[in-house]
């Protein structure tokens, strides 16, 4: 059987870190690069725990390469209070990684990956390194086949309206990607936010006893985010967004709701910066405004996924 | 007796509404108020003078108003009411009386420095520019005014008329953001409110003209819709947003769904000018950045009982 490439774009905080351990542990993935990018985290944090994750996962590649450290335009806003300072719930249980990265910069990587033609994509999260390749060298990013990515969203956002974390970071860099060209499968925080795929205390519970290492690296350093969401709700659990798409790029079948949408990101609004602007209308329709010229759809928008099959897939992965 | 004042830039289905409201036994027109909107102003003027000449009760004063937004330029909407406004039928009677030499935005601002506090009420079912203007001139007489139901807004994700906005706010994103910053309590019938079941449909229509003179006006100053459903090879269909605003005033039990909601328009952004913005209760919370200033200032309405609607726009327009 032949392995599907897979570079990872990631800003790693805990979640990402379930993404990785998972995409390493894929029968059907061979992850040839890891790229780093600010985010959750300021972009050190990001690279130490990427590397932390593969030693985890008991892996000894694929390549990190560090990016971007901060948003095209914007300052950095890391999520401190869902991932901890460190990203990883600074519980200062987990060991370091002895590997480093790599001395090429992750835009370079990314283009020398996009050139070879088969690698596909998939951004946890904010899209600033994949921007910068695009504006670098447009001919070598056009060759990528697919991009799987967790962000956006359809109804409600997580991050002022209708925005979601990731890519309201770097919502000129989001603006950008979407509407360059390459097929875009993405998956909104409403498809990682329900309630059947939360990872709940019971499950916890279980991953631990499993006696996996990498099992219990995953549940470890989400049980900040399980403690914050204790205190503020009473139940103890965590989300899971990044492994959620993770999950759809190797099992499609676990997408329940889909559409596609012509996409793209506010970046100028008093109130919207980084909205996700999903034009889905049709166009027989009077009352569109005059003059209307609807665009081609630009991506497929992922809003809700199989809760328990995907809670089933990813403890197969890790255990 | 509720009084009222009706701002509208009456194209077709604004017409309906002002029938329904003079022929409301429970409730007095003190003015119509013109605006430049789904037409330019001049039409507004003269199909609300024609509106009240069919709806055969009485005659409440007509005061044009503003002439285009207050910053944008004005884009009609003939592809839905027709280049007249009023269906282009060629058949309709020329207005018996004209309108008063007062403008429009002192009209409403002498109505209600006349009156007492909460007696008087408005609704709004065009661009919001006479009713900014008004609260810039003389915030303390508005202020006197109970309450505004406004038709407009949409739920960014799931909108007919631009990407995300609903006509009436995109047209004057600018005088919203004015009217919802004023601190006068709103009512804001949102377009999801008037879509799917609560539609005339075509076996609606034909009620309507069966009911008499005064019900087919109201279904042929439609024409522009009829047309243009039938064209596309669908049933006729009416999308009646203003007289749907009026109900909900005159009826506040037709509201199946509605809730209470710190509302902003965006009037920054070229991508989503005209979005409203809702925020719930809980979501003062999570937001990144809490702002204790915020308070609700509107009630939403998304939802309404067609059946209950459609009774009670018949039993108006009956003769």
């Amino acid at each position: 059987m032949k392995r599907r490439k897979i570079l990872i774009d990631t800003d790693t905080g805990s979640d990402d870190a379930l993404s990785i351990a998972m995409a390493l542990r894929e029968p059907l993935f061979d992850v040839v690069a890891i790229t780093t990018v600010a985010g959750n985290v300021p972009l050190e944090t990001a690279t130490e725990n990427a590397l932390m994750t593969i030693d985890y996962a008991e892996r000894d590649k694929p390549p990190v390469y560090m990016g971007c450290s901060k948003p095209l335009f914007r300052e950095l806003l890391t999520a401190d209070s869902v991932h901890g300072k460190d990203g990883m719930g600074d519980l200062g249980i987990f060991t370091k990684s002895k590997r480093k990265p790599e001395t090429e910069h992750a835009v370079d990587a990314i283009i020398r990956y996009a050139d070879m033609g088969d690698v596909e994509f998939h951004t946890i999260g904010p899209l600033t390194n994949i921007a910068v390749a695009i504006m670098q060298n447009p001919e070598a990013m056009r060759k990528i086949p697919k991009i799987t990515m967790m962000g956006g969203a359809i109804f409600r956002g997580n991050t002022g309206h209708l925005a979601e974390f990731n890519f309201w970071q770097d919502a000129e860099a989001a603006d950008i990607v979407f509407n360059f060209g390459i097929p875009i499968t993405t998956i909104t925080i409403e498809a990682c936010a329900t309630p059947d795929t939360r990872i709940l205390e019971e499950d916890m519970l279980m991953l631990k006893n499993t006696g996996s290492r990498l099992a219990a690296f995953c549940v470890d350093c989400n049980s900040t985010m399980a403690e914050n969401v204790f205190r503020n709700s009473g139940e103890r659990y965590f989300v899971t967004a990044d492994p959620t798409a993770t999950a759809v790029m190797a099992r499609p079948d676990l997408i329940k709701k889909s559409v596609t949408s012509y996409t793209r990101f506010d970046i100028d609004g008093e109130y919207t910066y980084g909205m996700t602007v999903n034009d889905l209308r049709k166009t027989d329709s009077i009352y569109i405004s005059k003059d209307t010229v609807l665009k081609p759809h630009n991506c497929t928008i992922v809003y809700e996924v199989d809760g328990a099959g995907f809670k089933e897939y990813l403890f197969s992965l890790i255990i | 007796m509720r009084k009222i004042i009706i701002d509208t830039d009456t194209g077709s289905d604004d017409a309906v509404a002002i029938v329904m409201a003079l022929r409301d036994p429970n409730v007095e027109v003190v003015a119509l108020t013109t605006v430049a909107g789904n037409v330019d102003l001049e039409k507004a003027t003269k199909n609300a003078l024609i509106s009240i000449d069919y709806a055969e009760s009485y005659s409440p004063p007509v005061y044009a108003g503003s002439k285009k937004p207050m910053i944008r330029e004005l884009e009609t909407a003939s592809q839905v009411h027709g280049e007249d406004g009023m269906g282009d039928l060629g058949t309709l009677r020329e207005p018996k009386d004209r309108a008063e030499e007062k403008h429009a935005v002192n009209a409403i601002i002498d109505i209600l420095k006349n009156s007492d506090k909460g007696e008087i009420e408005l609704i709004t079912i065009g661009p919001l520019t006479n009713i900014a203007l008004a609260l810039i001139k003389d915030s303390v007489s508005m202020n006197r005014l109970k309450g505004i139901t406004i038709m407009g807004g949409a739920h960014p994700y799931n909108n007919p008329h631009s990407v995300s906005s609903e006509f009436n706010i995109m047209a004057d994103p600018d005088a919203a953001y004015i009217v919802f910053n004023s601190g006068i309590p709103i009512t804001l019938v949102t377009l999801e409110a008037c879509q799917g079941d609560a539609v005339l449909n075509a076996d609606d229509i034909e009620h309507m003209r069966k009911l008499g003179e005064i019900g087919s006006f109201c279904i042929d100053c439609n024409m522009t819709a009829i047309k243009a459903a039938e064209d596309s090879g669908k049933e006729p269909f009416i999308e009646l947003p203003d007289p749907i605003a009026y109900a909900v005033w005159a009826r506040p039990d037709i509201v199946t769904v509605s809730f209470k909601s710190f509302t902003r328009i965006e009037r920054k952004s070229p991508l989503v000018y005209g979005a409203t913005l809702f925020e719930y209760e809980k979501d003062f919370m999570i937001e990144a950045h809490v702002d204790k200033s915020k308070t609700f200032n509107s009630k939403v309405v998304t939802s309404i009982d067609s059946e209950k609607f459609k009774s009670f726009l018949f039993e108006l327009v009956k003769k």
